[in-house]
């Protein structure tokens, strides 16, 4: 066994470690700063890893820090060749572009919002709410929005990462699968939502992110001036900020994912991958948003990404 | 596929790795040492309310500090007029005074929305 194989099966293992922690960390409490500075690390040294089969005439000065981390040999190169190779497939790429457009359009909802105003139809029968609360007052949150560009950006290279391991290690999945199981059970224990009784989907654009907070609050002055007991499930929040084009964008990019996984959904691991992108939808519609549900949907997700990187893989050359 | 599309695509998929990863350490690092201007006009209107009586800050103040930290002024100061309104029954006069100005009428909403 030659050391750049331990080192890369010891790389998975720190890849499985990282999932695992960071469900904890949200778990508990969503610091997305340390999540994202975790994973950027994680992902530099993927990159310098992946960089080190680079067969582009390039100056040496810049392939020094791969070549004194990763001494690869041929076949080692040509893994990584056809795992770039997995990752250049159509459901990957739509996958990512679909990410992309989703952030494009949730900046846009920020800078340029529907007015708070507009949401009033929500609270119209009650005529509780304090009329000196400024509705049109919606400052645009940028410290929420670059939070949200992070937390987006994270969950798509815990994605990315997770794609550029070897398929040949197939037991790093079920690694993730106990912790899920126990989160899944307890977010499951939680409230279910009761968001979607007073939603009138006709709302295109939302009101930004970050802008939920005033939503919420304005919401709870409506209801008799006291505490609103509705529970608000992720997809409601989705739809509040980024409107009903972003509440449901969030599938359409998990959309080639999940037919990739219903393709080959007779294999046990496939099919227990689809189970779980059920689970998680049916928790962001139906369930009281916590930072539980986001655990177990970075959980469900990490898996289902070591899972997608079996298939169309191309087995080294003899 | 080609094997000089081949090193184009690899070339680009690596660049978006890395500038991901880039990304991620620096929007990482600068969540983790700043904190949310909503934390920090809380902060700074509870020290207000309780230092109102030595008149250590000002309307003026607390209007031009909100407004520079992005802050949805008026409802962060009902929020927190509420419940200092329940903890602090002594301090009820204080937070009557400064629910005067919280009003929306005597607070202009274009000095919020363009610091």
């Amino acid at each position: 066994m030659s050391l750049s194989h331990i080192k890369e099966t010891q790389s998975a293992m720190l890849y499985v470690f990282c999932v695992l922690l960071t469900a904890i960390l949200i778990a508990f409490k969503p610091l997305w700063g340390w999540v994202a500075i975790l994973w950027g690390f994680l992902g530099f040294y993927r990159y310098l890893y992946l960089n080190s089969s680079n067969h582009i005439k390039i100056p040496k000065a810049l392939t020094l820090p791969s070549r004194i981390l990763f001494d690869l040999t041929q076949k080692q190169k040509h893994n990584i060749d056809s795992t770039i190779e997995r990752l250049l497939q159509k459901d990957i790429i739509v996958t990512f572009i679909c990410a992309a457009a989703y952030i494009v359009w949730g900046l846009y909802n920020s800078f340029h919002p529907l007015e708070l105003e507009l949401f009033k139809s929500f609270w119209l029968d009650k005529q509780q709410y304090k009329q000196d609360v400024a509705l049109s007052v919606t400052p645009i949150n940028n410290y929420a929005i670059l939070e949200k560009i992070s937390y987006y950006l994270t969950i798509m290279l815990i994605v990315f990462i997770g794609l550029t391991y070897s398929p040949q290690k197939k037991y790093l999945s079920a690694l993730l699968l106990p912790l899920t199981a126990l989160v899944a059970y307890v977010a499951i224990i939680l409230p279910a939502s009761t968001s979607l009784l007073e939603m009138n989907f006709t709302h295109f654009k939302g009101i930004g992110w970050g802008q939920y907070d005033s939503f919420k609050f304005l919401s709870a002055e409506a209801s008799t001036g006291k505490a609103n007991n509705n529970l608000y499930s992720g997809f409601f929040k989705r739809y509040i900020e980024t409107g009903l084009m972003g509440a449901l964008g969030l599938y359409i990019i998990f959309m080639p994912i999940a037919f990739t996984l219903l393709k080959y959904i007779k294999k046990l691991q496939a099919l227990v991958a689809c189970i779980l992108l059920v689970l998680i939808t049916c928790l962001d519609i139906f369930w009281h948003s916590h930072p539980l549900i986001l655990s177990v949907q970075v959980l469900i997700l990490a898996y289902n990404t070591l899972i997608l990187r079996h298939f169309f893989f191309t087995p080294e050359k003899p | 596929m080609p094997d000089i599309v081949f090193k184009i695509f690899k070339a680009s998929i690596l660049s978006c790795l890395c500038l991901l990863s880039l990304g991620g350490i620096a929007s990482g690092l600068f969540l983790s040492v700043t904190k949310s201007p909503t934390h920090n006009a809380q902060i700074f209107i509870e020290q207000s309310l309780i230092h109102a009586d030595k008149m250590e800050h000002t309307e003026a103040e607390i209007k031009a500090h909100l407004a520079i930290s992005h802050t949805p002024y008026n409802l962060t100061v009902w929020a927190h007029l509420e419940q200092v309104q329940k903890q602090q029954a002594t301090t009820m006069q204080t937070a009557q005074r400064y629910k005067s100005f919280a009003a929306l009428e005597s607070f202009p909403t274009e000095a919020v929305s363009n610091p």
